[in-house]
């Protein structure tokens, strides 16, 4: 195996908002954006990046809280009306004008689906995003959140970098999770996952949903984190974004032409990616916070919040 | 020409490869495999488990490469697999999991079973109980392994042969279901240049409001290529709205792109917001800097009363000369 970067490559969520949930202090200090109102162009959102590491773009998402007013508990953002345009280590604009994010990004970057942003962009640390925003429509978008996906660069052996031995044995096997009695307005920080299998594990995907007959949940985030507890994002992530989408869960649609439609080839089989993905040694863990705001929806409930790891079992031979 | 004479073989020896995989050491072996699947289907009444066994049949190893199954609602799995090693850690919500045709769940390297032993899938209602019974048809999907000593020196060792290839890689940990831009792997830039991502549209010369009861019904825009660098269009985005106020407006936009140069993307007007809305070109268009692109556009088989609007988007990147 030939290495051809200098650097060790590290996953990271940068988040632009949306604005820190009154129950956690975590989004405190951090770039947040609120609502933007039908009509409303807001000109040179900065996002600042961390000290402590470059940053490279490889990928965009994009989502808005769900309207709490939807009929039957469907999940649908009206993100068909936003317009963006973002800037590049030097301020330079990557889009000569708006543009409409419905056309730009399948499913807005959302159900393991992120916008690839080909050519890598790269920021220095300590550099700034800024993002212009647009609603053209009719309606207030609450808790628009922008998404730039990609990795930190670290030299190597600033950050833990575990990683296979020199001869193995691998076998797939998924890590199934569930957030037991996760209330309708609550914060679980710290929760501890632990590789007490007889192999490594190393994780490559995260698939994330509700099986239940009763209950939806709706703005749910995740904000995972090395054992060394340095995470793999700004702030907390939403579901959407994070996860693909588990079958049975209640279907996310979209505006499309004056109607909605639902997402499809997501799924199980459409999980969201980890790049580089993160090896944990047998005995050794992976922490996350989980965050959820359903105090608004009618149709949210206590619920056993499923999630999976997936990757494979590594065994040295 | 004499027909490969072919012999099967039941019994050999294994050693690993380079890679750590096991594989025979019988000189001129062949491994010939033949698709099988292995049905397992049962039912799990309300609140309560079962544990399914399944015998790999024949007398040739069974090499599990996929599963698919569908994905009843409060249903929560688990497999055993034939060396008693667990597919999950414990039983797994099944619509995380399953997945048919092109989104089956994939088994990768693939694991190999030897004739006669068993899978045991628990099926457990229990966890979430969906207040029925419930039932579930799962496939194990892969092949069945026939050895075979041959004299065909096409298909000699082909396992070493693959095993030998070198992997250029940028992480360790490079995620192997992560595709090539998530990697940073691009087509290559030529010397001397440089490539940024850039989408052209200045929200006026490609923008288009049509009245569909007054006209007129054809127009052309135009965006500007910049004269600082080169455009490598690789996707077109084309934006059709009704304008709000009339009597649901409705209509086919046809259109056709082509370079200030000469050089038309189509022969003819097509539905571009049908046909190639959003989908990357097989091959990029190259625009020279300072050229420009226009639209040629015209509005067909419209209805009701008011505007629809047109506007028009090239993505991909700009090719600066250092």
């Amino acid at each position: 195996m030939k290495l051809s970067h200098s650097m060790q490559e590290r996953h990271w969520d940068y988040v632009l908002g949306p604005p820190r949930l009154d129950l956690d202090a975590d989004w405190s200090g951090q770039s947040v954006l609120a609502s933007v109102a039908s009509g409303q162009e807001i000109i040179g959102i900065p996002l600042n990046l961390d000290l402590d590491a470059p940053f490279l773009l490889r990928s965009l998402a994009v989502r808005c809280a769900y309207p709490v007013d939807n009929v039957g508990c469907t999940k649908t953002q009206p993100l068909d009306s936003l317009y963006m345009r973002f800037t590049g280590p030097v301020g330079d604009y990557f889009q000569q004008d708006f543009v409409p994010l419905n056309l730009f990004l399948s499913f807005f970057g959302q159900l393991g689906n992120p916008r690839a942003v080909f050519r890598e962009v790269q920021y220095p640390a300590a550099g700034a995003i800024k993002v212009d925003l647009l609603n053209n429509g009719t309606t207030t978008l609450k808790n628009v959140s922008i998404y730039f996906r990609g990795v930190k660069l670290f030299p190597w052996g600033r950050r833990q970098a575990y990683t296979y031995p020199e001869r193995m044995k691998t076998n797939p096997f998924n890590y199934p999770l569930t957030v037991s009695s996760l209330g309708v307005k609550q914060v679980i920080r710290n929760i501890q996952f632990q590789n007490v299998q007889d192999a490594d594990f190393v994780v490559r995907s995260s698939q994330g949903g509700l099986n239940e007959t009763t209950g939806t949940v709706f703005e749910i985030f995740f904000k995972f984190k090395d054992e060394n507890q340095y995470p793999y994002s700004n702030v907390p992530v939403h579901a959407d974004v994070l996860f693909g989408q588990a079958s049975n869960e209640s279907p996310n649609t979209f505006n499309c032409g004056g109607t909605q439609i639902q997402a499809f080839e997501t799924g199980p089989g459409n999980p969201g990616l980890w790049y580089p993905e993160i090896y944990i040694p047998r005995q050794h863990s992976l922490f996350y916070d989980v965050y959820r705001d359903d105090s608004l929806y009618g149709c949210a409930a206590t619920v056993n919040y499923p999630f999976t790891l997936n990757g494979a079992k590594v065994w040295p031979l | 020409m004499p027909a490969p004479h072919y012999q099967l073989i039941k019994q050999a020896d294994q050693i690993l490869s380079k890679c750590g995989r096991p594989i025979s050491s019988f000189p001129g072996q062949n491994i010939v495999p033949f698709q099988h699947g292995i049905l397992i289907q049962g039912t799990v009444g309300n609140d309560n488990t079962f544990v399914l066994t399944k015998e790999i049949p024949g007398d040739v190893p069974f090499l599990l490469r996929a599963i698919q199954a569908p994905s009843p609602t409060g249903l929560y799995i688990n497999l055993q697999l034939p060396n008693g090693k667990y597919l999950f850690n414990r039983e797994q919500e099944i619509s995380q999991f399953q997945g048919i045709g092109s989104f089956r769940y994939v088994i990768d390297p693939e694991w190999e079973c030897p004739p006669g032993s068993t899978f045991e899938l628990t099926l457990d209602n229990s966890v979430v109980p969906s207040g029925g019974t419930v039932g579930l048809v799962l496939m194990l999907e892969g092949a069945l392994k026939y050895s075979v000593k041959g004299k065909n020196p096409a298909i000699q060792d082909r396992q070493l042969s693959v095993s030998d290839l070198p992997r250029y890689v940028k992480n360790p940990n490079q995620n192997i279901l992560a595709p090539a831009w998530m990697q940073g792997y691009y087509p290559n830039t030529p010397d001397s240049c440089e490539d940024s991502i850039f989408t052209y549209g200045d929200g006026n010369l490609n923008f288009t409001t049509m009245n569909v009861g007054t006209g007129p019904y054809s127009a052309t825009q135009q965006i500007n290529i910049s004269s600082d660098s080169d455009f490598i269009c690789s996707r077109a985005l084309f934006d059709v709205r009704q304008v709000v106020g009339g009597s649901s407006p409705a209509g086919t936009f046809l259109a056709r792109l082509r370079a200030g140069s000469g050089y038309s993307l189509m022969d003819d007007l097509i539905d571009v917001a049908q046909y190639i809305n959003g989908s990357p070109f097989a091959h990029s268009w190259h625009i020279k800097a300072g050229d420009q692109v226009f639209v040629d556009l015209q509005l067909v088989d419209f209805s009701g009363s008011g505007s629809l609007t047109i506007e028009t988007y090239l993505d991909g990147l700009k090719r600066k000369r250092r």
